[in-house]
């Protein structure tokens, strides 16, 4: 027979739900003999009644306040830790929903908001948004530039410029999904600014890589579809530009692949850190190791707020002998002494 | 956008979707609103608490994963911005005790009432002590409390959430009680009420 200790977690569980058979059975039988237990468990059943679960009732609206602090804020850029104060659960999270199907998602009309008027133009960016789903590119491509050449100056054209990137990206034509960002950021610059995230981090990473031919981005691209079993082709990626935005979709990609096989039981305060624990134990080079020992340091830094710990990690990053990650972790050495963050 | 469920919708938010929160705005405000009551036990408070804990979610959602219930992990962050809104102690004051406060009436601690039902006055002591008691237990405790006499979320769902075992779950919801009880202690004494 279980032991006090044993039974205590049911015990309170069994206040609230039915227990499966065997605990229930485990429960009884204890309490049957437990004097203890038996008067705890009345004493929190008691406690349990006592306290109202009655919810308080809001009449009220918040929504308009939300909307104008949204408005005033910037919404926070999807890199990691040391660029933006994003954690790194942040990106990895992301990176699991957008870049595993290749930084590729259909989202129809949803790139932009606050314009609900029908218009042919937003028709076809609906079938369009269909055909993406289906998995059908090449046909949404089709179908968004010609209906773009017919109705250049709609008003969704901003939009289905932003749908034509996103398809193009998808595609893996990245020459003409930088095309078509650029036409948005110069043509359409309201549409441009209340894009997405994924829109402008599919945007950046173009612009990032543009100079080697978007070589690294194949590259990404690639090892994103490979999942789990890439991660020396990611740990490359890091190590070889470490300060560059590519690299940090590398390391977010790594954190998202030991997350998705990753062992239940950790607790999510400790996981950030635990993350890239496992990623750093895995990673050899000694650039990408300096770079997890960058991001660690914020995790602990921001996350769990041990500055102790944030310190030997940018420390650690600073000495490893790559410039621009000494650079960078001394500005966050710098950021972790000033007295208010 | 109406018709998404929880998860559709906060996968839309997690991509950008601007109109995915406020729809997740005008579903969850009476909820968020709810516990943030129960932590702060003020409008004022609760008001401020929820809608930073809205805001916090728009921001935070990339670190929200699909696998566990979405709306667990909206009231965590809800409960966890109550409580530091408490320590960071902004109008931290607890109404006095000839307001009566009714369960259910949430104007009640606002709007002094004339006359105050032993039963009323007792729910509110409670009440009081268990809100007291709430930034003592740890983070796990607390919100495993909250989301399961609160919320009536499973056992197995506040686990998803947590990214632990059920058995961990259960462990820390008879913790959060057992310490709550013995907070609680000397109120049942003086008002002879239960055993233990």
């Amino acid at each position: 027979m279980k032991g006090c200790r044993q039974i205590r977690g049911m015990l309170a569980a069994s206040l609230y739900e039915a227990l499966p058979e065997n605990e229930a059975d485990m429960l009884e039988r204890h309490l049957a003999v437990c004097t203890a237990c038996r008067a705890e468990q009345a004493a929190l059943r008691q406690l349990a009644e006592d306290i109202p679960a009655e919810p308080a009732v809001f009449q009220g609206d918040l929504l308009p306040a939300l909307r104008e602090q949204r408005r005033q804020a910037t919404r926070p850029r999807v890199r990691l830790a040391w660029l933006a104060p994003a954690s790194v659960f942040a990106v990895a999270a992301l990176a699991l929903v957008v870049f595993l199907p290749g930084l590729h998602q259909p989202s129809g009309n949803t790139e932009i908001t606050g314009q609900d008027t029908p218009s042919p133009l937003a028709r076809t960016l609906d079938h369009a948004a269909a055909l993406e789903t289906d998995g059908d590119l090449t046909a949404a491509r089709h179908a968004i530039e010609t209906a773009l050449a017919s109705a250049p100056e709609d008003t969704h054209a901003g939009e289905a410029w932003l749908a034509l990137a996103r398809v193009q990206y998808g595609l893996g034509h990245y020459e003409e999904a930088l095309a078509a960002y650029e036409t948005t950021r110069a043509d359409h610059p309201e549409a441009w600014r209340t894009s997405t995230p994924g829109a402008k981090l599919r945007f950046d990473l173009l612009a990032d890589t543009r100079d080697e031919g978007f070589a690294p981005l194949v590259t990404l691209e690639r090892a994103r579809r490979k999942g789990a079993g890439a991660f020396d082709e990611l740990e490359h990626i890091v190590a070889r530009r470490p300060e560059s935005m590519v690299a940090n979709e590398a390391l977010a990609t790594m954190c998202a692949a030991v997350r998705a096989s990753a062992v239940e039981g950790s607790t999510v305060e400790g996981s950030a850190v635990a993350l890239l624990e496992e990623v750093r134990e895995r990673c050899s080079d000694p650039t990408a190791l300096a770079r997890v020992d960058l991001e660690m340091g914020h995790a602990y830094w921001r996350d769990l707020d041990d500055p102790v710990r944030a310190r030997e990690h940018f420390t650690l990053a600073a000495e490893a002998g790559n410039e621009a990650l000494a650079g960078l972790a001394h500005q966050a050495l710098a950021a972790l002494e000033k007295p208010a963050r | 956008m109406k018709a998404l469920g929880d998860t559709a919708l906060a996968l839309a938010l997690k991509e950008g979707d601007e109109a995915a929160f406020d729809e997740i705005v005008r579903r969850y405000q009476g909820r968020v609103y709810a516990t943030a009551y129960r932590v702060t036990g003020n409008r004022e408070d609760a008001l401020d608490v929820a809608q930073e804990a809205l805001l916090k979610a728009y921001r935070k959602i990339g670190s929200w994963q699909p696998t566990g219930p979405f709306l667990a992990w909206l009231l965590r962050l809800t409960v966890n911005q109550g409580i530091d809104h408490l320590r960071r102690g902004k109008r931290n004051q607890h109404e006095p005790l000839d307001e009566t406060f009714v369960p259910g009436q949430e104007d009640a601690a606002v709007t002094p009432a004339t006359v105050a039902t032993d039963e009323a006055v007792r729910a509110r002591e409670i009440d009081e002590k268990v809100r007291a008691c709430l930034s003592v237990l740890s983070p796990a405790q607390r919100t495993v409390f909250m989301l399961r006499h609160y919320e009536g979320f499973q056992l197995a769902e506040i686990a998803e959430e947590l990214g632990c075992t059920v058995g961990s779950v259960k462990v820390h919801l008879f913790r959060a009680l057992k310490k709550l009880r013995v907070e609680l202690e000397d109120f049942y004494r003086d008002s002879g009420v239960g055993g233990g």
